[in-house]
């Protein structure tokens, strides 16, 4: 890796302010005449950073370690890979010769641009800023090992190539998050036969792709939102997720209608023809859950990264999380599962995942304690009253269905002993 | 005895039973109370959180009136049925993590897994009166038609009097039997009219009415009803009682082409279905019925085609769109909270209040009252709270639970008259 120190600088950086990063994405002309064929450029390092509004923000991170070079060039340069990926902001990181610091007005010049220039060795300072007091030198994660897990791991397998080469290559240049939905799982599915979910190294990456679907699944539940709370009319979430999913009503119907006579064509059922995403009805739970808690699903991509390298590492399963919130792991739990299930992986492979979480689960759940020994509690008497129909001597009289009041059995309590109480009913 | 009575209703039924007997227990039930608790359980754990299982066990007992030793097969009753994930230590439950779908059908699903171990005749008896119950008050001696033995027949009855979801009245020297669930308000009232009228008649009457939510009384009056809908002149008469004395009187919209109109509703469910909470919202949903419902058939100049669409607008846009009887149709709704009425030049449109997630839920109780669907079971929200908020919450609702129960038991209306009754009786 070319400027690795920097990139892993900026890259620890990004991650440790709760951002979801990659390092080297390459860029190709989206919507070209000859696809990804031709590589322009690669971004240092590319973030997603959560808004409070419920969407994502791209920001871009450069790195040079060129002496000579230009500050206001390179600055310009980053403005035009933003304006590319409509990234909010930006970063520049120069390592520069120390008689020829950055003017103070090519640092203003990049703020108007929306981008924040820096020296190498002024990086610190502003990194312990940014993430006062520490910042993140400290940082478990390396980029290094998430490009283990994203390209090294292909070459060994090579016929897990066509997932990996989706995440690294063309999954950021789809030019939108619902293109990245389909997509994804259309990557997983064609290498469901190639997951061993006995080898960690498989499980983490699967994790990694099942936390870039969770990116477009984010935009996704933002959205629908937005629109619609939380709703519990399966048609009104049926619609508006097909209609995004699919760039609007026209085109759904239009490659919807190709694609039922392409099944009718082949012999295929009536249920093959539908063309929404895979397990139709378990991603409209997934969302619907989602919007329970709508800023999670903007975390969901991060929790997926760490548990990827964890496990990839051999680590405790999220160890690292300092008393996670129990609904965002169980939403990682579930968007995993339908991730694995819509790609259909081994199912060991969704049970190995749900086992995980589980287990990181309990010590979190809701009115876990962290300690074996619980404080002092309030006991609670529990009173039931127990019927069991009494029957008179006469049984005429129960026939003629005359109404009786009869006496109730008494009353019973939680803990023996304890004297019975009159009936209250 | 369960005459073509599916997954679905038999579990809607038992959870209205086990709400209604609150902490009460029956020998005589086994699967029914384990399907009704699954279910009551299931309502208030969707979209909820990972809950630590003892925490669970103290709300369950405490608040939904759980017995101790029934949360761990309930649970796992829903873990059979995929509703739950189980974090285990041996054969201890450490946590819950829930799943509970929110469109599939919860009751259908859980039904099903609960109905792999047969009911007994006690239970199939007791959900057959349910059923007819749902429909309709009924005399008593109209169930003799079960074919059940008499012993049995009278057993189900007691435990559903001691119980709660049955109600006996009095009304012209019958026993009339009443679903306090579907019948939450005027008991009384219903069980004179079926006393009166005949059950199969008011049962009849009633399904037309669920079918034509909110039809405006004058329109039932001239004997005009939608296509589909024929009632005769004695069932005309049994539809406009329902709108009269002893009756809760029906929303009202006072417009200036038409005069006072008035809008007519089914029974309004009972506490089982509808929290007392929730009785705002449900008035604010009739409210809104009523208000579409007068642009929809009572228009001084154009009709609107579709009163659901109007709601669906309504809940998506934020908005109706201005028009001229806006101020006169959504009036009643403005007072509600439901939203405001905003001037356009000589017209008035009507936008919702979204500060209020309540409005939401109105909007979609509404669109439930124009389907004809039944209302489902709301979760009690202090419930929803306890099971994310964690220990610190739900002592705190123990605690008040505690004291709130300490209440003395209002006098209905029977107990009343017969105490006025002892007390004057024998002055001249």
């Amino acid at each position: 890796m070319k400027d690795a120190g920097q990139k892993d600088l900026l890259y620890r950086h990004f991650r440790a302010r709760g951002w979801y990063a990659l390092t080297e994405v390459p860029v190709y002309n989206r919507g070209g005449a000859f696809g990804n064929k031709y590589l322009i450029t690669d971004i240092d390092v590319f973030a997603l950073r959560p808004s409070s509004d419920l969407r994502w923000e791209v920001v871009i991170g450069d790195c040079k370690t060129k002496k000579g070079e230009s500050p206001a060039n390179r600055v310009l340069w980053a403005r035009s890979l933003m304006d590319q990926f409509s990234a909010t902001s930006g970063i520049v990181l120069l390592r520069r010769d120390p008689k020829k610091a950055i003017e103070a007005d090519h640092k203003l010049f990049a703020h108007k641009l929306g981008i924040a220039l820096i020296e190498e060795p002024d990086f610190d300072v502003y990194d312990r800023a940014m993430l006062y007091p520490s910042g993140s030198a400290s940082f478990s994660e390396s980029a290094t090992t998430l490009q283990s897990v994203r390209i090294t791991l292909s070459e060994r397998f090579p016929r897990l190539a066509p997932l990996s080469e989706y995440l690294n290559a063309k999954a950021w240049n789809e030019p939108d998050h619902f293109l990245l939905l389909r997509h994804s799982l259309g990557a997983g599915q064609q290498v469901r036969n190639e997951i061993d979910p006995s080898r960690d190294d498989h499980m983490a990456l699967v994790f990694e792709a099942a936390g870039v679907f969770s990116v477009a699944l984010a935009t996704c539940v933002g959205i629908v939102f937005h629109q619609y709370l939380q709703t519990n009319e399966r048609q009104s979430l049926d619609y508006a997720l097909k209609t995004l999913i699919w760039g609007g009503r026209e085109q759904y119907d239009y490659i919807a209608g190709l694609y039922s006579r392409i099944i009718e064509a082949k012999g295929g059922t009536e249920e093959n023809k539908d063309v929404s995403l895979p397990l139709w009805s378990a991603f409209l739970q997934l969302v619907r859950s989602h919007t329970d808690a709508p800023h999670f699903s903007f975390q969901i991509p991060q929790l997926l990264r760490v548990a990827a390298l964890d496990i990839f590492d051999s680590k405790p399963f999220l160890a690292s999380l300092n008393s996670p919130d129990s609904m965002l792991l169980k939403l990682g739990m579930l968007t995993v599962s339908y991730f694995i299930d819509a790609c259909r992986f081994p199912p060991e492979t969704k049970t190995r995942a749900k086992e995980l979480f589980t287990r990181r689960i309990a010590s979190v759940a809701v009115g876990a304690s962290p300690i074996v020994s619980r404080p002092a509690q309030s006991i609670h008497i529990q009173r039931t009253t127990e019927i069991s129909p009494l029957r008179s001597v006469d049984g005429a009289e129960q026939a003629a269905g005359k109404s009786n009041s009869r006496p109730m059995e008494p009353e019973q309590t939680a803990l023996p002993g304890i004297e019975t109480p009159e009936p209250s009913r | 005895m369960l005459q073509n009575m599916g997954p679905e209703e038999v579990a809607l039924r038992a959870q209205d039973i086990v709400v209604c007997m609150e902490r009460t227990r029956s020998t005589e039930y086994d699967a029914l109370n384990n399907l009704g608790l699954a279910v009551r359980m299931a309502v208030h754990l969707r979209g909820a959180p990972p809950v630590d299982f003892e925490l669970l066990k103290r709300v369950a007992v405490h608040v939904l009136n759980f017995q101790t030793a029934e949360v761990r097969p309930v649970v796992t009753l829903l873990a059979d049925a995929e509703f739950v994930d189980l974090h285990t230590e041996g054969t201890t439950i450490k946590s819950v993590i829930p799943n509970i779908p929110f469109f599939e059908d919860l009751y259908q699903n859980v039904g099903t897994v609960a109905l792999a171990s047969p009911l007994t005749e006690a239970e199939q008896l007791t959900l057959e009166i349910t059923r007819r119950l749902a429909e309709s008050p009924v005399a008593r001696d109209s169930l003799a038609s079960l074919g059940a033995e008499a012993r049995l027949m009278n057993d189900v009855l007691e435990i559903g009097n001691e119980g709660g979801f049955i109600l006996t009245r009095r009304a012209r020297g019958r026993d009339i039997l009443v679903s306090p669930t579907y019948f939450g308000e005027n008991e009384a009232a219903y069980a004179d009219l079926v006393a009166a009228k005949g059950a199969g008649r008011v049962k009849k009457v009633l399904n037309a009415l669920r079918s034509i939510q909110g039809w405006p009384l004058v329109l039932i009056e001239r004997g005009k009803l939608p296509s589909g809908v024929t009632l005769d002149a004695d069932e005309l008469a049994v539809l406009k009682a329902l709108a009269g004395d002893g009756f809760v009187r029906p929303p009202a919209i006072q417009t200036s082409h038409h005069g006072t109109n008035y809008f007519l509703f089914g029974p309004r469910p009972g506490v089982a279905r509808l929290p007392l909470n929730k009785k705002a919202v449900f008035e604010a949903a009739m409210a809104l019925v009523a208000a579409v419902r007068q642009g929809q058939l009572l228009p001084a100049a154009y009709a609107i085609k579709s009163p659901p669409a109007i709601l669906r607008a309504l809940r998506d846009k934020g908005f109706i769109g201005a028009n001229s009887e806006a101020l006169e149709q959504y009036q009643q709704v403005a007072l509600l909270k439901v939203g405001r009425l905003e001037k356009h030049g000589a017209m008035h449109r009507f936008v919702l209040n979204t500060e209020r997630p309540e409005n939401y839920e109105a909007i979609d109780l509404a669109l439930n009252l124009l389907r004809g669907d039944e209302v489902q079971a709301h979760p009690e929200e202090e419930v929803v709270l306890a099971l994310r908020k964690g220990d610190a919450y739900v002592e705190a609702l123990i605690g008040r639970k505690h004291l709130v129960n300490e209440n003395p038991v209002p006098l209905n209306e029977e107990d009343r008259v017969e105490l006025e009754t002892l007390l004057y009786g024998g002055r001249t």
